[in-house]
């Protein structure tokens, strides 16, 4: 739960500079990791009616990436460059891009825009050249980090998973 | 806001596995052989002790990087049934908030343990995800 202050700088940062600085707001005045912020972040924006409201429902689904680290993708992860100072080029790292919490419509949305399908797991396994990165950026709320993400990870080489949390 | 941590694994579905998987089974009925899967094998989401001791069952150091994508075989597996053991209630005894285990209780135990070895042996690459 974050305090009025930091829930109001949250939405005063996403009118002005999108939904990244809010998120990484948060990180930075809480200590939470990238999906723990960025979850907490949507809430607020969702209270304040900035995200689109949609009809909810009990899937939860999320996109991961795995490839090598290198200077490329350095600043692309989950957690600040700084944190991965000594870690050799090549290593293999796991990341988190997208995550959708109990919502039906977003999920399907989500594996739509990835030419996957929620509940058909040969597609899990993207190809993500087959994304379509527009419906992503508006499913992103309009905001673009995302596609840079997913667009230089998949230029650097990492494979990429649509993933059906757990019940 | 402290650290949660989460096992994950990535690899080919084979029918074999249907046990051991995050969906029930009908959830897998058109699921061909092979295709690419990703489990959630262990979670810590209670706070940083959990999950420092979940990293070190399996090798790992929790924030260092280079050790997240570990491998499997030098997980303690002795050290993972310890830190699930008395964790888990079978569903009878979830549902009254039962103190005591039962036998099934600590079958429930064994089975995140079965299931790392079972996606383990099928070839699984393995991930230590912490968050925080």
């Amino acid at each position: 739960m974050l305090s009025p202050e930091l829930r109001d700088a949250v939405v005063r940062l996403f009118d002005e500079k999108g939904l990244l600085e809010a998120v990484l707001h948060v990180r930075r005045g809480t200590g939470a990791g990238l999906a723990e912020a960025d979850a907490a972040v949507r809430a607020v924006l969702h209270e304040a009616g900035r995200l689109p409201v949609s009809p909810r429902g009990e899937t939860s689904v999320e996109l991961l990436a795995v490839g090598p680290l290198g200077p490329s993708v350095v600043e692309l992860l989950d957690y600040d460059a700084e944190r991965y100072t000594g870690v050799p080029d090549g290593t293999k790292v796991i990341t988190r891009l997208f995550d959708v919490y109990g919502n039906d419509e977003e999920s399907r949305e989500l594996a739509a825009c990835l030419g996957a399908d929620v509940w058909d797991f040969n597609t899990h396994a993207l190809d993500p050249w087959r994304a379509d990165l527009d419906a992503l950026s508006r499913l992103a709320g309009g905001d673009d980090v995302l596609v840079r993400r997913f667009s230089k990870l998949r230029a650097a080489g990492f494979r990429f998973f649509f993933r059906v949390l757990p019940p | 806001m402290g650290m949660s941590a989460e096992v994950l694994a990535i690899g080919p579905f084979h029918r074999g596995l249907l046990p051991f998987l995050d969906q029930p089974p009908e959830r897998h009925a058109t699921t061909r052989e092979g295709a690419v899967l990703v489990v959630s094998v262990f979670r810590a989401p209670e706070g940083s002790t959990r999950s420092r001791e979940l990293a070190a069952c399996v090798g790992v150091e929790p924030w260092d990087f280079k050790s997240h994508a570990f491998d499997p075989r030098r997980a303690d597996l002795g050290a993972l049934r310890d830190f699930h053991a008395g964790y888990f209630r079978c569903e009878e005894h979830a549902k009254a908030r039962a103190e005591h285990p039962c036998d099934a209780c600590e079958r429930a135990c064994e089975a995140p343990v079965e299931r790392f070895v079972r996606l383990r042996d099928a070839g699984f690459e393995f991930f230590f995800c912490p968050n925080g």
